[in-house]
């Protein structure tokens, strides 16, 4: 009966409801997209890491090692030698090791120079292995392994020949045009920064670089190698390499020795503890950014309390009818609390819609230019509890309205006034 | 192990990072080590797989002692004895009770940098009876080490990872669950 009421009285005055409702929509979607992004973003750095215990470059900070090695953000400091590589992923306690060289790129996408370790003991996610979409891992120079979100932006399919550039800009003016690779396999998607890379053998990195002085082309015709010279190829140096450990409670000991590495200064990373650091840092953001949008939420709100005040002067009639046909003060009082309750979970359920849509629309391209793959439900385990405290205080705040209307009717009573 | 270990080894490395694989050939040479020496911070760090545990403490000799240079005198002397036991012992950090642990092994090093710099790292191997229970770690380790401000603590807990800063007013390292 209230609730009909209710309904009615609101779609009597549409107008101004749904220029309240829009203005609650928004905010609303904006807190809960912001702390959805937020969520996200850490979800998938972290499944991309997951499965390395450590990971080995040249001495430079924690977050900087991270960040080019995995994340393909920003460059790395210095290469290591592949020697020390190798004797490291000896040690009795390092269970696997996969190695990287960076550098090279194609069409904008990172090119990765590693060997089969990669695609055998890379894991992501909850410990999920790599696996082809399409064709196999490398197994000589010249051969191409592509990422998903490389091989569909591009359109290659197995068998395509490409060309490597030399540096990682999206536009490169060296080329390596006399050594094109074939694309021998494509990896399903996995929502990590694999699906941005291209990857190839060590020996392959050697192969486009040699006859180079000083990171440039030589001079004169390059030498054309047989297929003899091409196995002989040997890699000198990488520029980081991850390992995974026999047994964790080893982790910090291993971490320590290869700090303390006399041959070359390295740094050894827990990648779960960088990324603790990375989010201790950017807390302070994130919270600054969550004030803002509570604070528009709260503007909102009070937007809404406006509006039904404002209404309260024509509804004078409507309140004194209510009455005569007898309605209770505290009848009226809920009717007002019923309206702004409407309100508020219409304004919650098209936020939901609105945030679904535009993560819906949103999500190749994150997926393709940042490799952050964002569910496109933003439900978390405290949702609920947000939404219901944004209820109450709606509630809350819709109570002065309300409480107006209860004192207005008890003290008006049927004068109409002329 | 910490992130602000001095980068000031190898000078000759010290080149602009060069991308291409060309440059930057590493020669097996050896160079000095200098971790980073820091008085009133200490690094620690905490890792727990399945009931086997082991957390280590690694500091400048002034934080726990009071002093660096050997000691002197006969105050000296207790004083530097006394701050060792207490170091070695274990008495100075406390597991949560409820996971009913116990050390189960302990080393202790200490490095004579210079006369008046030295390091010392302490390791304690600890088993868990119930290590879904440990949902702290408390230290008192500040009220026993006047010098000591704050602790960088990295752990690594059935594979989650996190850092914390403790200091006395906060010093308990609550653990991911």
């Amino acid at each position: 009966m209230l609730l009909k009421l209710a309904r009615q009285s609101l779609w009597h005055r549409r107008g101004t409801v749904l220029m309240t409702l829009l203005s609650l929509t928004i905010s609303i979607a904006l807190l809960l997209g912001i702390d959805h992004l937020r969520l996200e973003a850490k979800r998938s750095f972290t499944s991309t890491v997951s499965g390395t215990d450590l990971i080995v470059g040249a001495r430079s900070g924690q977050l900087n090692l991270l960040l080019y090695s995995v994340f393909r953000l920003g460059n790395a400091t210095n290469n290591i030698s592949y020697q020390h590589y190798q004797q490291l992923a000896s040690h009795p306690q390092v269970a696997w090791a996969i190695p990287m060289a960076l550098g090279d790129s194609h069409r904008g996408f990172r090119v990765i120079g590693t060997n089969a370790d990669y695609f055998r003991y890379f894991r992501y996610g909850q410990q999920q292995q790599l696996t082809f979409a399409q064709g196999e891992a490398f197994s000589t120079v010249y051969q191409v392994v592509l990422g998903a979100a490389v091989a569909e932006k591009l359109g290659y399919q197995l068998g395509d020949k490409i060309i490597l550039s030399h540096g990682v800009g999206a536009v490169s003016f060296t080329q390596h045009k006399d050594q094109p690779f074939t694309v021998v396999g494509i990896l399903a998607a996995t929502g990590t920064p694999v699906d941005q890379s291209v990857h190839v053998s060590l020996e392959s990195i050697e192969a486009i670089h040699l006859g180079w002085q000083g990171g440039a082309p030589g001079f004169g015709k390059k030498p054309k190698l047989n297929d003899t010279q091409l196995q002989q190829l040997q890699p000198k140096v990488l520029t980081a390499f991850m390992l995974g450990l026999k047994s964790k409670v080893a982790t910090f000991a291993i971490q320590r020795q290869i700090n303390e590495f006399k041959a070359e200064p390295l740094t050894a990373i827990l990648p779960g503890a960088a990324l603790a650091e990375l989010w201790q840092m950017l807390a302070m953001v994130e919270n600054m950014l969550l004030l803002v949008t509570l604070l528009v939420l709260i503007a909102a709100l009070i937007g809404m309390v406006t509006t039904l005040l404002a209404a309260m002067k024509e509804r004078q009639r409507e309140m004194a009818i209510l009455r005569a046909v007898g309605a209770r003060p505290w009848q009226l009082f809920c009717l007002i609390q019923l309206e702004v309750f409407c309100i508020s979970l219409a304004s919650i359920g098209s936020a939901l819609l609105l945030l679904s849509g535009t993560l819906a629309g949103l999500q190749p391209l994150l997926s393709s230019s940042y490799g952050l793959v964002i569910s496109w439900l933003p439900w978390h385990g405290h949702t609920a509890v947000l939404l219901a405290a944004l209820l109450a205080l709606a509630l809350l705040l819709g109570a002065i309205p309300s409480y107006l209307t209860y004192r207005q009717s008890l003290a008006q009573g049927l004068t109409v006034r002329l | 192990m910490n992130t602000n270990r001095s980068k000031k080894c190898w000078p000759g490395k010290l080149l602009m990072a060069t991308m291409m694989l060309a440059a930057g050939l590493a020669q097996a040479q050896q160079h000095a080590e200098h971790g980073a020496h820091q008085h009133g911070k200490a690094s620690l760090t905490f890792v727990l797989d399945g009931n086997e545990a082991e957390l280590v403490l690694s500091t400048a000799a002034a934080n726990i002692v009071g002093f660096e240079h050997k000691a002197s005198t006969d105050a000296e002397r207790q004083q530097q004895q006394q701050q060792l036991e207490m170091l070695k012992s274990g008495s100075w950090f406390m597991l949560a009770t409820a996971a009913n642990c116990s050390i189960s092994g302990q080393n202790f090093r200490e490095e004579q940098g210079d006369a008046n710099h030295a390091d010392l790292y302490v390791d304690f191997q600890i088993l868990c009876q119930a290590p879904l229970k440990l949902s702290d770690i408390s230290f008192s380790l500040f009220s026993q080490s006047p010098a000591l401000e704050s602790l960088n603590v990295q752990y690594l807990v059935n594979g989650e990872a996190g850092v914390a800063e403790l200091t006395a007013k906060n010093a308990v390292l609550k653990l991911i669950r």
